[in-house]
């Protein structure tokens, strides 16, 4: 066994898909058994997934109790392995995994509160703009330009979108001292952000879906024109003008991209 | 790096240290964190380190990059590393000796190589790769493991000098991970640190581990997350005895205590430091 066929044996009996692998005359015994040893590495492993989904989902823990969370942690490390030696990159499909999740069929805004989860995790990590793109600045331009402006977003701003009142949730459970919500109180439509300045703090701010879908396609490079369109044609209540005026008092545009 | 001591920052320290909130100890003589836990493009952590970066020497600890990897260096990895490594300017840069991925499928944990000819040319390749990335040496790190290879020909200690001496690297010498495999394989940590050159080393680590019973079998896991025990105490000083006093870090990862429990197992390693300078070997 040379040393690929070492590692890749090895990786398999750590994410359980072959108890031993060959490993046995790889491995010398001892006092233990060759399983034994592995088991050890194996339940490392696990334990170290499982440990990235608490910091990632600190919220829905708290949501389901420690043991649940755990059960739920365990099973999907089993069937996710991790793709990066950055172990907070690792549990990005947590919330697709609790779509499909279906001891939890009855309870189905744990997977949106999974997304939003996930999209306050990316924002803490995702690169600093110190600026701010203000109305006035936006005002000072000609007409002509503005049409078709196309706006720089913040790095961190990530869009969550729910039938399930999710931050009121998220909100609720922060903190040891949960409150009840009432999960038939409506959905919502919310973006997530860091704010300028040092290290920053993070932002989750329910706007209306007219709103929602004009960051959303500005922040996707848009010009200023069709990104109103698209807002008015999802969301036929919004006023494209005080709409923007919203987001950008809300600091989510960082410059003019051209 | 000064021979003096540091802790290895965390998250939950973070506003203790740039507080000064140290109780009745001293501040750190250095800091030392997880690379991959500034791999982020910005926000807290990072705004963190610039400003401890700012009153405290630096060194960039990894846990991710996987030097034995058969398949290779993550390209990736490196690339965030070398970044980092030009924006904190540290004192020294180490990875351990250890393997961490297969297939594409990260196992996130420090897997011990076979002690091999065919590994030892593929660390040594992987350690020249990272040197030149970074244009600076490298320090190495000796890990624990509970399992021995038939494949193992060569002694740890060996190992590491031949290292040494085909890559020009240093060493970073774990003592609570020779004693962890003290107990659980019988190694003789003496005997490898004499088969180290002692001028290579640039770095000390200490930490506390857990013990298991297995079939009434004692088994140490390498967890961080207890004191430095006192036979780990005992070898830091027959270690400084015999290589002279280094930098040394308290390592915990895990069940943190406050800030000041930390700095005080760290002015036990100062006060272990000052008295091997006052008795030189």
């Amino acid at each position: 066994m040379n040393l690929h066929e070492l590692q890749t044996a090895f990786a398999a009996t750590l994410r359980g898909r072959e108890p031993l692998a060959g490993l046995d005359a790889a491995v010398l015994a001892g006092s233990l058994s060759v399983a034994e040893r592995l088991a050890i590495y194996r339940n490392n492993h696990r334990l170290t997934l499982a440990g990235a989904l608490v910091s990632a989902y600190p919220v829905l823990e708290r949501l389901l109790g420690c043991a649940s969370f755990a059960q739920l942690a365990a099973r999907y490390v089993a069937q996710t392995p991790s793709l990066c030696g950055d172990l907070h990159s690792y549990g990005a499909t947590f919330g697709v995994f609790l779509d499909d999740f279906t001891p939890l069929a009855d309870w189905p805004w744990h997977a949106d509160l999974a997304r939003l989860e996930w999209a306050v995790h990316e924002a803490y990590y995702a690169a600093d703009a110190a600026t701010v793109l203000s109305l006035a600045e936006l005002a000072a331009l000609p007409p002509e330009r503005q049409q078709s402006l196309r706006l720089r977003a913040r790095p961190s701003l990530r869009f969550t979108a729910s039938r399930w009142p999710v931050l009121d949730l998220w909100v609720a459970n922060r903190d040891d001292a949960a409150h009840a919500v009432d999960p038939e109180a409506g959905g919502q439509h919310l973006l997530i952000w860091r704010t300028a300045g040092e290290g920053g703090d993070i932002a989750i701010v329910p706007v209306t879906a007219g709103e929602w879908e004009l960051a959303a396609a500005l922040a996707c490079g848009a010009g200023l024109d069709t990104a109103c369109e698209v807002a008015i044609a999802v969301d036929p209540d919004c006023a494209p003008g005080p709409a923007l005026g919203r987001l950008l008092a809300l600091g989510v545009f960082t410059g003019i991209a051209g | 790096m000064p021979a003096i001591a540091g802790i290895g920052l965390r998250g939950d320290h973070y506003e203790a240290l740039l507080a000064g909130d140290f109780g009745d100890q001293a501040g750190p003589g250095w800091v030392e964190v997880h690379s991959e836990n500034y791999f982020g493009d910005g926000g807290r952590p990072l705004a963190v380190l610039d400003r401890v970066r700012a009153h405290w020497p630096v060194s960039l600890h990894g846990v991710g990059l996987g030097l034995g990897n058969a398949d290779g260096l993550d390209r990736g990895h490196l690339a965030r590393l070398q970044a980092l490594v030009a924006r904190v300017e540290p004192g020294w840069v180490s990875e351990h000796l250890c393997w961490t991925a297969a297939g594409g499928q990260h196992l996130n944990d420090l897997l011990p190589l076979p002690m091999s000819e065919e590994a030892l040319a593929l660390v040594c390749r992987h350690v020249q790769q990272v040197q030149e990335a970074l244009g600076r040496p490298l320090l190495v790190e000796n890990v624990s493991r509970y399992l021995d290879f038939a494949a193992s020909v060569i002694p740890e200690g060996e190992f590491l000098a031949e290292l040494v001496a085909r890559t020009g690297c240093g060493l970073l010498l774990d003592v609570n991970n020779l004693y962890v495999n003290h107990v659980n394989h019988g190694d003789d940590p003496l005997a490898i640190v004499a088969a180290l050159p002692a001028a290579a080393i640039g770095e000390i680590h200490l930490a506390g581990h857990s013990r298991r019973e297995v079939r009434g079998q004692a088994l140490l896991i390498d967890t961080h997350d207890a004191p430095v025990c006192a036979e780990v105490w005992a070898l830091y000083r027959q270690v400084l005895a015999r290589i002279g006093p280094r930098a040394t870090l308290i390592e915990r990862d895990s069940a943190l205590p406050p800030l000041p429990q930390l700095l005080a197992e760290a002015a036990i390693a100062d006060a272990c430091l000052g008295a091997c300078r006052d008795e030189p070997a």
